[in-house]
């Protein structure tokens, strides 16, 4: 619901928003296009209002020369002349091109008598009868009978050349007999005398009016309200060539009259009227108003699911702190368990090492039809397998000594494919992901393929039916901070990783927690050990390393196993482990100390058989001693690392004081590394693992020797 | 007293009997210390101008020989005229109607009242003004600052806005484009009943009526240019013209007896 609510709410207000913006963008919209129209209107409007006050001065001026008539009755040229000379002054008058006087005659003819201004062509119009066509007749009769002003249609000016379009037009006031009566229409036309007129150019007059023209509009003038070609007296724009792409915003008609004659304006708007004024806006106010709405919305659902936003991370906290937790307690249980386990392992090696021995003696010492030899053979069996089971309880607790060597991988792998493809049975396919780059590890090769052994003998035993696959793979990863924390147990930096996936029947989730439990096996009795995966957790742990497992019934398993990335050689220092050579003794004098008595008469036997003189001690003072009394009378010393108040490397020190240069090795039922490098550091260049002392010790023995008479 | 103070105080007192003076013929008349201007429009009965008669020109007339004043008579727009009375370079204009705008700039005398009405095509269609309204396609003619009843003030502006009114300075071209079809309607009055009842308009339109009240016409008084006191002789002249008969009986000149009364009597 809550969910529902965070985003319902950014919505509602994104809409809100945007019908807000749609709302102001139609209000701007149609302000726009009202201030359009109020604009064309005004432009429509004064165009009129100009036309129609520039006639009601003509005829004011008309009047003027009405006047002049009705003042007196004996209006000479000269006068005329004069009077409308003064009227024509100025650009206001453009468009009138001149003044006259007709006179009305008894024959119902008006010859012009006076014109003005003393022009040649006005000249020439003397005499000419007015009344002679019906267009300016019709004029003449309205102004005649009404006393006032009366318009011609469009005509051509009598001044005019004959092919002159016809775009004029004349203006006429009655003269009536000077003070009679002129109240009735029998009295006016009673008394009428002639008529003055004024004769226009529309062109002219226009021109007078607006100069190049209303910015955005077009204009024309048409005679009455047809608003063809045939009744047009003026137009402010050519026709254009092509028919405009688009039709005028506006187009209005206005009518406009003078005494009872009418013009139509044609008023429409040309492509630069929108020019003039800013379109722009609505979509100005559509885009930002769309932006500003959005970021409205993402402001909403920020501030509406942040409180969702911020319980969910600290839910994702809450998990992975527990999640740290359980991997810290369980590598607790782990490091606790292996700390037992290394120290029954230690004690056990002990015991195995004298029990190997010891059957081993036995061995020799009975003839081989002995019915005692079987019996040996199977403690001997017996006593190897569990020396074997030891070696993976210290490998698990990591007290095995490593011999780390920086190497590639890829061959440790091929290596172990090689093995894997020889023990797997033909239902399994086994496929091999190797990175081309070489990916280094400072790693131990044996026990190295110890894991991988392992991992790929579970994967088989997962694979149902006998059949299915085995992917191993090899290739270097980056593993970033949240990786390293996700996996618990790396840092951050590039990593070799290892894998090994199959397509079996895969762990629940119960299972996958305990996996690297040591003796927690989900194998039928008599499969496993229950120790294979928590080996594979020791050395790998070991190694500075980490595992991750994905496993999900029915989808198989997959094991990935990191390594920190190494550029460098291995270091010609680190220890490798013993060859194994037999040699035997020429009575050299070999001078063995250790606590326990089982491995001192252990010791006595293997190297008396070989051939050596044995000087055995239990306790490290009684040792030192006898080489105090007789330096020279031994030529190496063998000594238990582990031992009461004086410890291995107490002796070996003490050693050196006594006898610089005596070769020392020392035996132990574990050895580490830490181990390793105080040995080293005391100069003891040789160790033996205690378990292995029926194998291994007559040939170190033999071999330290051989070296130290060559020095 | 010295000379220049008794000068002074007989200066003051000629001055409170002028000004007395002037009151008391405010209250009698209108002053005649000056010509008056008055424009008449073309509309119909009112004014003709190629008769140069009608209605207002005979009110003109007569308002001139009551007062005695002398009143120039010229003809404009109505337009034009409404400018002028608003700037108060125009005296006097007949026949107007009052709205809150001309409220703030002129002063009126009725003298008569009339109905509006819709000339309508008999082939648009159109039954009532809503019709006429609710037709996109149809256009409307007025004379441009024309103002009618309250019913047709608000379809004319409604039309307006929709770009569907064609304006002219006087009726004769609307007339000429409803018949052309270039407009389908127009808002006339009486005084054009004889234009209307002849020829093809007969024929070809009808008339169609506004619920609204007749809406009084009268003297337009520009406020800019007469006192208070002066507006108030002036509509003194007029309620005379209408007490003494004279004002019906120059409308019976043109209409019949019974329109006539019932237009000037209200």
């Amino acid at each position: 619901m809550k969910r529902l609510h965070s985003l319902l709410l950014p919505w509602a207000v994104a809409l809100a928003a945007l019908g807000m913006t749609f709302g102001l963008v139609v209000h701007e919209q149609v302000t726009l296009d009202r201030t359009l129209r109020a604009s064309f209107d005004l432009g429509l409007r004064q165009n009129a209002s100009r036309i129609e006050q520039r006639i009601a001065s003509f005829e004011l001026m008309l009047r003027g020369a009405q006047g002049l008539f009705h003042a007196s009755d004996t209006v000479t040229a000269a006068d005329f002349e004069d009077y409308v000379d003064a009227l024509l002054a100025g650009a206001d008058a453009a468009g009138l091109q001149g003044i006259g006087y007709a006179q009305a005659q008894a024959d119902g003819s008006a010859p012009l008598r006076l014109t003005a201004p003393a022009l040649a062509a006005n000249r020439r119009l003397l005499g000419f009868d007015v009344q002679s066509d019906p267009v300016r007749r019709a004029a003449l009769d309205q102004a005649r009978d009404s006393g006032g002003i009366a318009i011609t249609r469009k005509l051509r000016l009598a001044s005019d050349a004959a092919d002159a379009p016809a775009s004029g037009f004349l203006m006429v006031l009655p003269v009536y007999a000077r003070g009679a009566a002129v109240g009735s229409l029998a009295e006016r036309r009673q008394h009428h005398r002639g008529w003055v007129l004024a004769g226009f150019r529309m062109h002219d007059l226009m021109a007078s009016l607006y100069g190049e023209g209303t910015p955005g509009l077009a204009l024309s003038v048409h005679d009455g309200v047809d608003l063809g070609e045939a009744s047009q007296m003026y137009r402010s724009h050519a026709a254009p060539d092509a028919p405009p792409r688009a039709p005028p915003r506006f187009v209005a008609q206005e009518y406009i009259g003078f005494a009872g004659h009418t013009w139509t304006l044609v008023v429409h708007t040309l492509p630069d009227f929108d020019a003039l004024h800013k379109l722009d806006g609505p979509r100005t106010m559509l885009v930002a108003g769309t932006g500003a709405s959005l970021l409205l919305a993402l402001l909403t659902w920020q501030l509406a699911s942040g409180r969702a936003r911020a319980h969910a991370a600290a839910q994702a906290m809450t998990r992975e702190l527990r999640e740290s937790e359980a991997r810290l307690r369980e590598s607790q249980k782990m490091e606790a368990i292996g700390t037992l386990a290394g120290g029954i392992a230690h004690d056990f090696n002990n015991i195995l090492a004298a029990i190997l021995g010891n059957a081993a003696l036995a061995r020799e010492d009975l003839p081989p039809g002995h019915p005692a030899q079987p019996h040996l053979g199977q403690v001997l069996q017996a006593g190897a397998h569990a020396r074997s089971l030891v070696q993976q309880i210290v490998a698990f607790s990591r007290r095995q000594a490593l011999a780390r060597v920086a190497q590639p991988l890829a061959p440790l792998l091929q290596s172990s494919v090689r093995l894997l493809r020889a023990t797997l049975p033909a239902g399994v396919e086994l496929q091999v992901q190797a990175s081309e780059r070489p990916v280094w590890a400072q790693v131990d090769a044996n026990q190295l393929q110890q894991v991988l052994m392992n991992l790929c003998t579970n994967a088989w035993h997962a694979l149902e039916g006998g059949g299915g696959r085995i992917e191993l793979g090899l290739d270097e990863v980056w593993v970033d901070a949240a990786m390293a924390t996700s996996i618990g147990g790396l840092g951050p930096g590039p990593h070799a990783r290892l894998w090994v996936s199959d397509n079996g029947c895969g762990m629940e989730q119960a299972a996958l927690a305990r996996i690297f439990e040591p003796f927690y096996t989900t194998k039928p009795v008599g499969q496993g050990t229950g120790l294979g995966l928590s080996v594979v957790h020791g050395i790998v742990t070991a190694h500075d390393g980490a595992i991750s497992v994905r496993s999900r019934p029915g989808e198989g398993s997959r094991f990935d196993l990191y390594f920190p990335l190494v550029a460098a050689l291995p270091d010609p220092a680190e220890l490798h482990p013993l060859d194994v050579t037999e040699h035997a003794g020429h009575g050299e004098r070999v001078m063995y100390l250790d606590d326990d008595v089982v491995m001192v008469m252990l010791a006595e036997a293997l190297l008396g058989r070989a051939g050596y003189a044995v000087r055995s001690f239990t306790d490290a003072h009684a040792a030192l001693a006898a080489v105090r009394e007789a330096p020279e009378a031994v030529d190496l010393f063998v000594t238990d690392y582990n031992m009461p108040e004086l410890s291995g490397l107490d002796v070996v020190r003490a050693l050196h004081q006594i006898r610089p240069g005596l070769p020392v090795i020392i035996s132990s039922g574990f050895l580490n590394d830490e181990i390793r490098a105080a040995a080293e550091r005391a100069g003891v260049r040789h160790l033996l693992q205690k378990e292995y002392s029926t194998e291994q010790l007559t040939p170190l023995v033999r071999r330290v020797l051989d070296a130290s008479f060559a020095d | 007293m010295p000379a220049c103070v008794r000068s002074g105080v007989t200066a003051g007192l000629a001055l409170l009997l002028l000004a007395a003076g002037a009151v008391a013929n405010a209250a009698e008349g209108p002053d005649c210390g000056r010509p008056y201007s008055l424009a008449l429009h073309e509309h119909g009965l009112l004014y003709a101008g190629q008769t140069g008669e009608g209605i207002d020109k005979e009110v003109a007339d007569e308002l001139a020989r009551r007062s005695g004043c002398r009143i120039v008579v010229s003809v404009m727009p109505r337009a034009r005229i409404w400018q002028l009375i608003e700037s108060g370079a125009l005296d006097f204009s007949l026949s107007g109607i009052s709205n809150e705008a001309r409220e703030r700039f002129a002063s009126f005398a009725w003298y008569f009242s009339n109905r509006y009405y819709l000339l309508v095509r008999k082939d648009a269609g159109v039954r009532t003004h809503a019709d006429l309204v609710d037709s996109p396609a149809l256009k409307l003619g007025v004379i441009r600052s024309f103002r009618y009843s309250p019913t047709a003030n608000r379809m004319v502006d409604q039309l307006d806005a929709q770009q569907r009114v064609s304006y002219a300075s006087h009726l004769d071209p609307l007339f000429e484009i409803l018949l052309q079809n270039r407009v389908q309607a127009m808002i006339i009055e009486p005084f054009d009943y004889p234009t209307i009842m002849s020829g093809r308009l007969r024929e070809q339109t009808t008339i169609l009526e506004f619920d609204d009240p007749p809406v009084p016409h009268g003297l337009i008084m520009s406020k800019k240019a007469l006192p208070p006191a002066q507006q108030q002789a002036w509509r003194g002249v007029v309620d005379g013209m209408r007490r003494d008969g004279t004002v019906q009986r120059i409308f019976e000149k043109y209409f019949k007896p019974e329109l006539a009364r019932e237009m000037t009597q209200f």
